[in-house]
């Protein structure tokens, strides 16, 4: 047993046995370290999960599992499709936020632009916030194919190369979205914002590659130590939080109708094959479209930004794009379900995409703070114990306020820029709540989910240059 | 009346308190302010009305939030106070709500100390005490 109470299952799994309402148990991936740091605000959310009528198996907190709301951070958990229930607290504000890993084909040995040149210029050209304007402002027809073709419209209108949607999870377009049912507000906040970072936790980052673990993919992929890669994490912006908005504002009046009593009422949920479950799906997936469709379109203004400063001596082309923020149809030991992954990564082995010709299971890219870069891992077989997810991150140990006080903006950079670690920033809190310290070690991220078998090491980069949202 | 800011390990918690629904409001309004560009003062003010009807105290602090973060999206007007407020029961036992918000324009030039996604339900609760009413309220940033 754990100080937290919980019962351990192996070295790197425990469980949080099943008490009062819980329908099923719960269970946290976390080495030593990470268990010792747990916040036990994630239990309480890992608790109501369980609690959730229909929950499938158990609820799941990832390595990177935060205190967050409705579901904790890093939180997933199956419901079955025919009489299960699906809960827009179980997937966020942000629908399909998620992460993208760009290569460019360039040593940094060779870097022929300064790493402050490069990274200034993405800043001034990718549009960071509020009030900063968008790549693209779609035409009422074009938001509509937005809405139903994610990045396959943007790549077909001459943004986006050859692998760019294949490479993306789901093709880039979630099927069986459906934009009728986004309403004009939605549309108003996100048509302003099409090909837009955002703020919080979003960036962009510039790495080099370090350390190769997996040969084969590498050679594959055409990836090398030293190359410079790039990362865009950001999501649906505006339009997915008002449809999030939304839908909460819907289904907390049927529950208060129906007199459902709830322990967190951010878990307010309706049965997937209801009229209201088919169409915040439909919704769900159509704001998922947007965000694969918002990230497509900074790519393709970081590929033109490389092509200018480094022209033909780069080759910036899409390694893989991870959603973390979504619910999706899956088959999972036979049965269909629909899996709630709240900052968390679909890792299913069986599903490959083609590198230089071999097929590989699609790639899970983990980012730790801006000071330590990222790991990219192969999903093992032992991830159907997680309903195929894997961590989206490190996870924070410090809350905003904690870190307001403690860090300051720059210092941080300062000290970051000792490290060869370059950062611009958007708003002023993006540095000092986002500092190094307020997150896990991604080492101990490592540990866990290669210990307890859930995955490999791809290989591991180390940033350069770093921008806040 | 006052409003103070709350531990939350991934978002920002502010906690409300004051002896009226329509303190609550105001100090909400206050709050969104300080998350949204600090405590620095507003010059040029503008006004708008909204109209808001929920079935609860704590449903109309969400769709309160939402509302401006809406009109901060779209028009990039920040709140930064009440000039008249009112929250009353209606006929159908709803609370209605009629505000005159002040308003303020922000620049692209305007550094923000945070943008806000939406509000959350989680843990929002009004108590009632001897005093005064509280309300803890999540945003998601």
């Amino acid at each position: 047993m754990s100080d937290l109470g919980l019962k351990a299952i192996s070295e790197n799994l425990w469980e949080l046995e099943k008490k009062g309402d819980m329908k099923v148990p719960g269970r946290v991936y976390a080495n030593k370290s990470i268990l010792e740091n747990l916040d036990h605000n994630v239990l309480l959310q890992l608790e109501n999960v369980s609690s959730l009528p229909k929950i499938i198996l158990y609820s799941v907190a990832m390595p990177d599992a935060h205190w967050g709301y409705g579901f904790p951070i890093g939180g997933v958990a199956a419901f079955p499709m025919g009489d299960g229930i699906i809960s827009p607290g179980g997937i966020g504000f942000d629908i399909n936020c998620g992460i993208r890993l760009l290569k460019t084909g360039i040593p940094s040995k060779d870097m022929s632009v300064k790493i402050q040149n490069l990274t200034d210029t993405i800043f001034q050209n990718v549009p960071l916030g509020l009030g900063q304007g968008a790549i693209y402002r779609p035409d009422k027809s074009e938001i509509k194919k937005v809405l139903l073709r994610g990045a396959r419209f943007i790549a077909e209108s001459g943004m986006g190369e050859e692998n760019d949607v294949a490479r993306c999870e789901s093709g880039g377009c979630f099927q069986g979205a459906d934009p009728e049912e986004i309403s004009k507000r939605a549309v108003e906040r996100g048509s302003s914002q099409l090909g837009s970072l955002g703020a919080g936790n979003h960036f962009i980052e510039i790495d080099s590659i370090g350390e190769i673990h997996d040969q084969q993919f590498a050679s594959s992929a055409g990836l090398f130590p030293g190359e410079i890669v790039v990362l865009i994490h950001s999501g649906s912006r505006g339009l997915g939080h008002q449809i999030t908005t939304e839908w909460i504002q819907v289904l907390e009046k049927e529950r208060h109708k129906k007199n459902i009593f709830l322990k967190d009422r951010q878990l307010s949920y309706t049965e997937i094959n209801s009229e209201k479950g088919q169409r915040y799906l439909r919704a769900m997936r159509a704001a998922g479209n947007f965000a694969f469709a918002n990230r497509q379109l900074m790519t393709h203004r970081v590929r033109t930004i490389f092509k200018k400063l480094f022209k033909d001596s780069c080759n910036v082309e899409l390694v893989f794009d991870c959603s973390h923020n979504i619910a999706m149809e899956e088959v999972w030991r036979g049965r269909k379900v629909l899996v709630h992954r709240k900052g968390a990564t679909r890792a299913n082995p069986t599903c490959k995409i083609n590198y230089g010709g071999k097929l590989f299971p699609a790639p899970v890219i983990v980012p730790g703070s801006m000071g330590t870069g990222f790991t990219l891992f192969s999903p093992k077989e032992k991830c159907e114990d997680t309903f195929f997810s894997l961590p989206h991150g490190s996870g924070r140990l410090m809350s905003r306020k904690q870190a307001g006080k403690k860090f300051r903006e720059k210092e941080v950079k300062k000290e970051l820029m000792k490290k060869g670690i370059y950062v611009k920033n958007n708003t002023c809190e993006g540095v000092s709540e986002e500092a190094p310290d307020v997150y896990k070690g991604l080492e101990d991220i490592e540990e866990t989910v290669t210990k307890a078998g859930l995955a490999s090491k791809i290989l591991n980069a180390k940033p350069m240059g770093n921008i806040k949202g | 009346m006052s409003y103070e800011f709350f531990d939350h390990t991934a978002d920002i918690g502010v906690e409300l308190v004051s002896d009226t629904f329509e303190g609550l409001f105001k100090e909400f309004s206050l709050a969104l302010k300080e998350i949204f560009i600090g405590k620095k003062k507003i010059q040029t003010k503008l006004c708008r009305r909204i109209h808001l009807e929920s079935f609860s105290l704590e449903n109309l602090l969400f769709d309160f939030a939402s509302e401006l973060v809406y009109i901060a999206d779209t028009d990039h007007f920040l709140p930064c106070g009440v000039k008249t407020i009112s929250v009353i029961k209606n006929g159908n036992e709803d609370l209605l709500l009629q505000a005159e918000m002040e308003f303020f324009k922000i620049g692209p030039d305007d550094k923000l100390k945070h943008y806000i996604k939406g509000p959350t339900l989680e843990g929002l609760l009004l108590k009632k005490t001897r005093k005064n009413y509280r309300v803890r309220v999540l945003l998601d940033v």
